[in-house]
């Protein structure tokens, strides 16, 4: 065999991750989109909003109240005379960022707790399946109940109340996900290398699971929206007062119903658009990180990089050793 | 990797003890290995009885060369394998590699020490991750061990590795979904000795593949065994394959060791009635001789390894059985020429 120079360490051109996005998975580029215009709204609702908050408050008007949209209140105004529209702006403060960090938050508890039970195994997987059967044993809503009373109301106390007990009870499939991992051959294959129990769960088991992680994340965000908006039914979510989406079909959209049914459609609108957007971006992700869905022959498909790889065959052509 | 690390060099290394090797150029010698699984049965895990999986195995592996462990399904091969390499806990018994006794490593240097000692394994369609590209799987081990941090000599390395195996390097962005069976069990290979191992478990490594890729792998592994000096446990149903690449073969049947020798003069000698059996079913490339040759076939199963027969494993399939076979376990008798044989009837004669 000649002894040759390796080639310089240079992985094949592959185009910036979003120019991929937005090439391949249009959609979950308009996924993409949606959640950031929703964190754009939520961070500059002040300014956005036509009739921005005062102290805190919309303003409310009793005169004003159930009007149909007109020029000065285009969506109309709620029950206490609130411009629909800028509850809506405001709203999404509360439920984007409630949504995204109670998901964000459930998913990576219930993926570090599934995984590492699957992984490690044994007694320590027995008692870990053991606490989270009883969080699963009482209802879920119970516990978030006595959670925000231990805690108080608030919106970090609620996103640690809505997301450790789901991240808990979650970890079940995740762990049942990578069990069918951690006994395939490449998981053992790492062991023999001398990988120990982290590296295991991180750089295999986790990357394997990730299509389940996403699409769990992804269908979790919705049941997190509505989630707050029954404990603010219940008097326990956001303070009252604060706008949000859960809270407004709960509220004004349920109380209102036959009077001005659009009450309800409008938040549900929102939720359901930012659902939508989270579940396309999901799926847009999940299938550009697998590479077997990738297509075509690795990342050579493309025919400026079949020319790259036929001149780089030429350049470092090779002998087979054991060639018969 | 500049310099080739001895487990007896490194840090946190038990005691090396001469005593216990027979002869220097042993790299392993296993003294009556035994690795019994216990069978459970209920809520409680009451255990109802033991496999015998590997009942007093002894055998000692020369440095550079290869021994052979054929077998059919159940014979104990694949668990031997195992337990040279630590993976599983043995039951009872003695592995010493290189004079360690690998009874005394704790869990960190068992780490280390995976440096020495690897295994290929036989599903090479399982034995790769599908989310990392062969760059990555390559350098896993080095990476685990902090072997080569610097990125670029990393690099270098994998692609050197890859070219000793027969991968172009060119594709090393692929992932191992573009490979074929042969091309990843080379991957797999190449993985394996990225570490600069001496010491390899073979577990039926080109059972699942095509004859003339299975011949590739093979002059593959022969011609890396010449050129780093490995060692070699071959583990194979095949008996042409393990005589090809094999310096020792051993029979194994229900855990035991039955006939353990030379490769050629257990072919061309094989004195113990169950090898005179396997190689008589193993087929000849040439129909004339082939359709020749007298057969022995076996009867029947191979006993279950929880209520193994008393007296000789063999006995009940064996046609030349009587009263002694089947009361008196067979010791493992040199016969001369270094020939170990487990059966009354050759030792007696």
């Amino acid at each position: 065999m000649r002894n040759r120079a390796a080639p310089p360490g240079r992985a094949p051109e592959k185009g910036h991750f979003f120019a991929e996005l937005a090439r391949k998975k249009p959609l979950g580029m308009v996924g993409l989109i949606i959640l950031v215009a929703v964190l754009f709204i939520a961070i500059f609702a002040d300014v956005i909003a036509p009739s921005p908050m005062v102290d805190g408050v919309l303003q409310t008007s009793i005169l004003n109240k159930l009007q149909s949209p007109s020029a000065e209140h285009l969506l109309g105004t709620d029950n206490l005379g609130r411009d629909v529209l800028s509850y809506l702006i405001y709203g999404a403060r509360t439920s984007a960022i409630l949504g995204i960090c109670c998901t964000l938050l459930s998913v990576a508890i219930s993926v570090l707790i599934g995984t590492l039970s699957a992984v490690i195994g044994g007694w320590f997987d027995l008692l870990i399946q053991r606490i989270v059967d009883a969080f699963q044993c009482i209802p879920s809503m119970l516990i978030l109940l006595i959670l925000m009373n231990m805690l108080g109301s608030g919106l970090p106390q609620l996103i640690f109340a809505m997301s450790v007990p789901g991240g808990i009870t979650g970890s079940r499939m995740m762990r049942s996900a990578a069990i069918s991992v951690k006994d395939s051959g490449y998981v053992k294959s790492a062991a023999l290398l001398g990988g120990g129990t982290m590296w295991k769960t991180f750089r295999h088991v986790i990357p394997n699971i990730l299509p389940l992680i996403i699409t769990n994340a992804a269908s979790s965000l919705g049941g997190v929206i509505l989630m707050e908006a029954s404990l603010n039914f219940l008097g326990y979510g956001v303070d009252p007062g604060t706008p949000s989406w859960g809270y407004m079909i709960t509220n004004q959209g349920k109380a209102n119903m036959f009077v001005m049914p659009m009450l309800a459609v409008y938040p549900g609108l929102c939720i359901a658009i930012m659902v939508f957007g989270a579940t396309m971006f999901g799926d847009a992700v999940r299938d550009l990180l697998d590479p077997r869905l990738k297509g075509g022959v690795g990342t050579y498909n493309s025919k400026k990089l079949m020319k790259i790889a036929a001149k780089m065959s030429v350049k470092y052509h090779y002998e087979d050793p054991c060639a018969l | 990797m500049s310099q080739k690390l001895n487990f007896y060099e490194m840090p946190g290394a038990p005691e090396r003890r001469l005593d216990n090797i027979l002869d220097l150029d042993d790299i392993m010698y296993v003294e009556n290995l035994k690795m019994h699984f216990p069978v459970t049965r209920g809520l409680l895990k009451r255990e109802v009885g033991t496999v015998k999986a590997v009942d007093g195995v002894s055998f000692h592996i020369k440095r550079s060369q290869t021994l052979g462990i054929v077998g059919e399904s159940g014979s104990g091969k694949s668990t031997i394998g195992n337990c040279l390499l630590r993976n599983l806990n043995i039951t009872s018994g003695n592995i010493y590699y290189e004079g360690h006794n690998m009874n005394d490593l704790n869990r960190r240097s068992l780490q280390k020490m995976r440096k020495n000692l690897q295994m290929i394994t036989q599903d090479p369609f399982a034995s790769l991750d599908p989310r990392m590209n062969i760059m990555d799987v390559v350098s896993e081990g080095l990476k685990i061990h902090h072997v080569l941090d610097n990125k670029a000599e990393l690099y270098d390395f994998v692609v050197r590795q890859l070219e000793m195996v027969g991968i172009n390097p060119d594709f090393r962005f692929r992932y191992p979904h573009e490979f074929s069976g042969g091309q990843r069990q080379r991957i797999s290979i190449a993985r394996a000795l990225a570490l600069q191992p001496n010491f390899i478990v073979c577990d039926e490594v080109v059972s699942a593949l095509d004859v003339s890729i299975q011949a590739q792998i093979v002059n593959l592994l022969m011609k890396l065994q010449e050129n780093m000096k490995l060692t070699y446990v071959f583990i194979g149903h095949d008996l042409s394959v393990v005589r090809y690449i094999s310096n020792q073969v051993a029979v194994l049947y229900l855990g035991k060791v039955m006939e353990l020798t030379d490769s050629d003069e257990l072919y061309d000698h094989p004195l113990h009635p169950y090898t005179q059996a396997l190689i008589s079913a193993a087929p000849i490339p040439n129909p004339v001789v082939d359709r020749a040759r007298e057969r022995i076939l076996l009867e029947g199963e191979i006993p279950s390894p929880i209520n193994p027969p008393k007296g000789c494993n063999f006995c009940t399939r064996c046609k030349y059985a009587d009263e002694r076979c089947r009361t008196e376990e067979p010791k493992m008798v040199d016969v001369g020429g270094n020939h170990l044989v487990a059966c009354h009837r050759v030792a007696g004669a």
